[in-house]
């Protein structure tokens, strides 16, 4: 696929990570939790790229790939071409400073005994040779530019409200000079009031340096607030990919429907809305044969409890994992 | 207020709970004044430390001894002050006519008992019953929350269960001896959306079976739409405006409760720039000395960073704020309201 966005900067091809189950006492058969099973996708430069599913669904341990905190079973991630499993010294340098993450919780993800400043300072003190004065000086260049007073250097993150630690966590990754940022659930944890600031900060500091990201979550109002194209995961694997518009205009894969019906607008509904979606995900464990989604579709015909639908391209912008995908198009109305 | 006593099944009345602080004595919720009426579900919202959560275990008398006390107001529960009840009729109304669901079933749950004894402790407390007839209580409550084959899950321990599942058994719990009043605390927040869709249809539909009141307290205007009748929203430990809830979303009159509704992305309809509201809510311990959103207003004048606003009193709408009146007729949120006429 040639983008019209930008070049690929990420492609990921065939990822799989596996998490072995050990034996029980009783001698139950070692078995394997899929919790990303053969995922192929690709992040165009200057981009945002959505992934969005329900606990389990494998969105934050690709996320993890990505960030080469874990190793995949098999499967291949590109970084502007280069395989990063064989990335080391230099080169490994250079991926960490490209590549930085955002994570969900910013009183976890920040160490309570260290000061702003040798926070966000790190990245940039372990991957390039500075003296303290430059440290200093790129800190708080970046400190001002995602909104925190002058000060804050010298305080530590209990000094601080969740808004701002989380606009810490944003400085650290942009001090390196990164061009992709992984964002795992960054507002999650944040009120409402504050989730529109930090939404819209990650906006402005897009535009200004031209930053990729890779944005994992549940909120699917935010997903498409910032996102250009979505892939939506279910069981360890993508059931859809498209531009965000059509996504949310008319979503083609039986689950992308379910789970935009379950969001709850923010104003009284003029009739009763469907029936939810019956039953809960599945254990990764035993997916279920064939379509992993079939005990849940409302549309489930035999084929789907026996063979597993590919992820195959319907139109240039979008590519879904259904049998019937195409003939199920419901509008969002 | 039009209202009949008879109507009314809980009248709060200017509740105020003080917690004991490193920097001293701080007002968690000063003035607290609401009803629920039979059958009707209110929803409280707010964001985090607004005293929702204080608010409701105040009404169940749970604040922590230690650290905290009600320090005055009146909870009239059925026309009875909850705060005059000594502490064993206390126990009789948790649990028994005044239940609650807290939103982390993986702590509210006791992991080192099984969810059948989890529920049936609650029922045998309240209706003294034993053996097989409590036995067949606890299959019918496990029932009643739609989980499938209650009977072959007795015996399971929380940790087995799903997320979804062990909130139903913290359901099961609350709603064992048919309360007439359910406190829900963010009851659907660690759940993922289809599951929690589930859950909010679970609830409406008891509710229809037993018309009880339910006081849902969230920080999602979704859930608040989808599940009350009306609404109260606080802030710093006030409730700043209350209104049936098509009235607050089509005419939200507190500056707050607009920036609320404008400050969320949609999920549906054009995508409209964020407003946000800049700041942060105030430190309970220094308290500005007017109304307590002024700092971060962008309606403020003099009189609101002075004076503490009036609550005016309209027979939809209470509303704290001093340019309320002024404000009425402003449209606003004219992304919310565009999206609600399309479609």
């Amino acid at each position: 696929m040639s983008g019209a966005m930008g070049d690929a900067l990420i492609e990921a091809s065939q990822l799989r990570k596996h998490f072995p189950v050990h034996k029980t006492l009783l001698g139950g058969s070692a078995t394997a939790i899929r919790a990303v099973d053969g995922v192929n996708f690709v992040v165009r430069a200057g981009e945002t790229f959505g992934l969005v599913g329900e606990s389990g669904c494998g969105k934050s341990t690709t996320s993890r790939l990505l960030l080469r905190l874990e190793h995949p079973t098999s499967g291949v991630i590109r970084f502007e071409g280069n395989d990063i499993a064989t990335l080391s010294g230099e080169a490994l340098r250079a991926y960490r400073r490209a590549l930085q993450a955002v994570f969900q919780d910013p009183t976890t993800s920040l160490s309570p005994r260290m000061r702003v400043m040798e926070i966000v300072g790190e990245p940039i003190i372990a991957n390039e040779n500075l003296s303290r004065g430059d440290v200093r000086a790129r800190v708080l260049s970046v400190l001002t530019e995602v909104g925190l007073p002058a000060d804050a250097g010298s305080r530590y993150p209990h000094e601080f409200s969740g808004g701002q630690r989380q606009r810490i966590a944003i400085a650290r990754a942009l001090v390196s000079g990164s061009r992709c940022i992984i964002l795992d659930e960054p507002v999650s944890a944040l009120d409402i009031s504050i989730r529109a600031q930090i939404l819209k900060l990650l906006k402005t500091l897009q535009e200004r340096h031209g930053l990729t990201y890779v944005l994992i979550s549940h909120d699917l109002a935010a997903v498409r607030y910032l996102s250009t194209r979505i892939g939506v995961m279910y069981l360890g694997k993508l059931v859809e990919i498209a531009d965000t518009e059509s996504l949310y205009a008319a979503a083609m894969h039986p689950y992308t429907q379910a789970l935009l019906a379950a969001v709850l607008p923010p104003r009284p509904a003029e009739h009763e809305p469907a029936p939810p979606l019956a039953g809960e995900v599945p254990s990764a464990r035993r997916p279920p044969p064939g379509c992993a989604f079939h005990p849940r579709c409302p549309y489930a015909q035999p084929i789907c409890s026996t063979d597993e639908p590919p992820l195959r391209n319907i139109t240039p912008q979008r590519s879904v994992a259904c049998h019937f995908a195409g003939a199920l198009v419901r509008s969002s109305a | 207020m039009s209202v009949t006593d008879t109507d009314v099944l809980l009248d709060v009345q200017q509740l105020q709970a003080s917690f004991l602080t490193a920097g001293g004595c701080v007002n968690a919720i000063d003035g607290v004044t609401f009803t629920v009426r039979r059958g009707e579900t209110l929803g409280l919202v707010g964001e985090s430390g607004s005293g929702k959560t204080i608010t409701c275990l105040s009404l169940l008398r749970l604040l922590p001894k230690a650290s905290a006390a009600i320090t005055g107001g009146r909870i009239l529960f059925e026309g009875e002050d909850l705060l005059q009840k000594s502490d064993a009729e206390m126990r009789a109304v948790r649990g028994g006519k005044i239940s609650m669901i807290l939103q982390d079933s993986l702590t509210s749950l006791n992991p080192a008992f099984t969810v059948g004894a989890q529920v049936a402790e609650a029922i045998s407390l309240h209706q003294g019953i034993r053996g097989a007839k409590l036995r067949e209580q606890v299959v019918h409550a496990l029932r009643r929350v739609r989980i499938p084959d209650p009977e072959t899950h007795l015996d399971d321990y929380p940790h087995a269960l799903s997320g979804g599942m062990r909130q139903r058994v913290a359901g099961a719990i609350a709603l064992a001896c048919n309360p007439s009043l359910l406190i829900a605390d963010e009851p659907t927040t660690a759940l993922d959306v289809t599951v929690q869709a589930q859950y909010l249809q679970l609830l409406k539909d008891v509710q229809r079976e037993s018309a009880m009141s339910m006081l849902f307290v969230t920080h999602d205007l979704g859930v608040v739409a989808r599940m009350c009748d009306r609404v109260a929203v606080m802030y710093a430990g006030r409730i700043v405006e209350s209104a049936p809830t098509r009235e607050i979303f089509a005419h939200p009159r507190h500056p707050y409760t607009r920036a609320l509704l404008d400050c969320l992305p949609a999920v549906d309809g054009p995508v409209h720039e964020l407003t946000s509201i800049e700041g942060q809510p105030p430190d309970l311990a220094h308290l500005p000395a007017g109304c307590r959103f002024a700092p971060r207003c962008p309606l403020a004048v003099e009189a609101c960073r002075a004076y503490p606003p009036e609550t005016l009193v309209t027979p939809q709408h209470r509303v704290s704020c001093w340019r309320a009146s002024e404000l009425t007729r402003t449209p606003s949120m004219v992304t919310v309201d565009s999206v609600g006429a399309s479609q």
